[in-house]
């Protein structure tokens, strides 16, 4: 085997930041939008808010998910969207996960 | 080093796609909702719109100054409303949504802008003219409304 084939395996297009399935679950939302309200995305995907918030930081940090904050009256309001960074690296990983579990 | 911890990083593929697809579904039922919530806006701005040109052309040709600006001023708070109550109950917009509208809003304040002009203009236009013009003012926020983004 080439190094070259060796670098292209897809284990190693596995995202480390996405490989935590709620992470996985709160980008692939995402995806699905262009901004969304935090507590809706908490509804979605069925976690608690100290979970959501916690995930969101790590995806923040990585800059995949952009975080915003804004008030609606007297209401503080948070939004979330997926960067093109985001996304990209998500459409990486699924297209490493298909592959791997299509050569199991 | 990226301060992950490791047993972080070793969910089985499959438990991680389930997780994809689960999350990518709750995604696609919040783009339904928001694409319903704002289609709903934009037929509401649309609306007024068409309605507001049609009584600009009823009301202008008097030269009432007072009921000239009495319907600006109701028209306004009408559309100012409508926007303001739409990004107070706005949860989430779909992909594409913000570009869309603001291209059907814009060209619906076109049309209207044109009616205005045509309004002024020295030749009168009969008053069956304005009924399908209104309609096409209001036609690309009503587009707009019915799209959706196949992403």
């Amino acid at each position: 085997m080439s190094a070259d084939s060796a670098s292209t395996h897809p284990r190693l297009l596995l995202d480390e930041y996405l490989s935590l399935p709620v992470r996985l679950s709160i980008a692939a939302a995402l995806a699905k939008v262009e901004d969304v309200e935090f507590g809706t995305v908490r509804d979605a995907i069925e976690v608690s808010d100290p979970v959501l918030s916690k995930q969101v930081a790590v995806l923040e940090a990585a800059r995949y998910v952009d975080v915003r904050k804004g008030y609606v009256g007297k209401r503080p309001r948070t939004w979330l969207s997926l960067t093109d960074t985001g996304r990209a690296a998500l459409q990486r990983h699924l297209q490493a996960l298909h592959t791997l579990i299509a050569d199991l | 080093m990226t301060g992950i911890p490791s047993d972080e990083t070793h969910h089985s593929l499959h438990e991680q796609l389930a997780a994809a697809e689960s999350g990518g579904s709750g995604g696609e039922r919040i783009s339904r909702f928001a694409d319903l919530a704002g289609g709903r806006y934009a037929c509401a701005m649309a609306a007024l719109i068409s309605l507001y040109l049609l009584v600009v052309v009823y009301i202008h040709p008097q030269e009432i100054l007072w009921l000239d600006i009495t319907t600006t001023v109701v028209f306004v708070a009408g559309i100012v409303g409508t926007c303001m109550g739409y990004g107070r109950r706005r949860r989430a917009s779909s992909l594409g949504w913000s570009k869309r509208y603001s291209a059907g809003f814009a060209l619906s304040v076109g049309f209207f802008a044109v009616g205005v002009a045509l309004l002024d203009s020295a030749e009168a236009r009969p008053a069956w003219f304005w009924i399908p013009y209104a309609a096409l003012t209001g036609l690309p926020l009503l587009a707009t409304a019915l799209t959706r983004n196949s992403r």
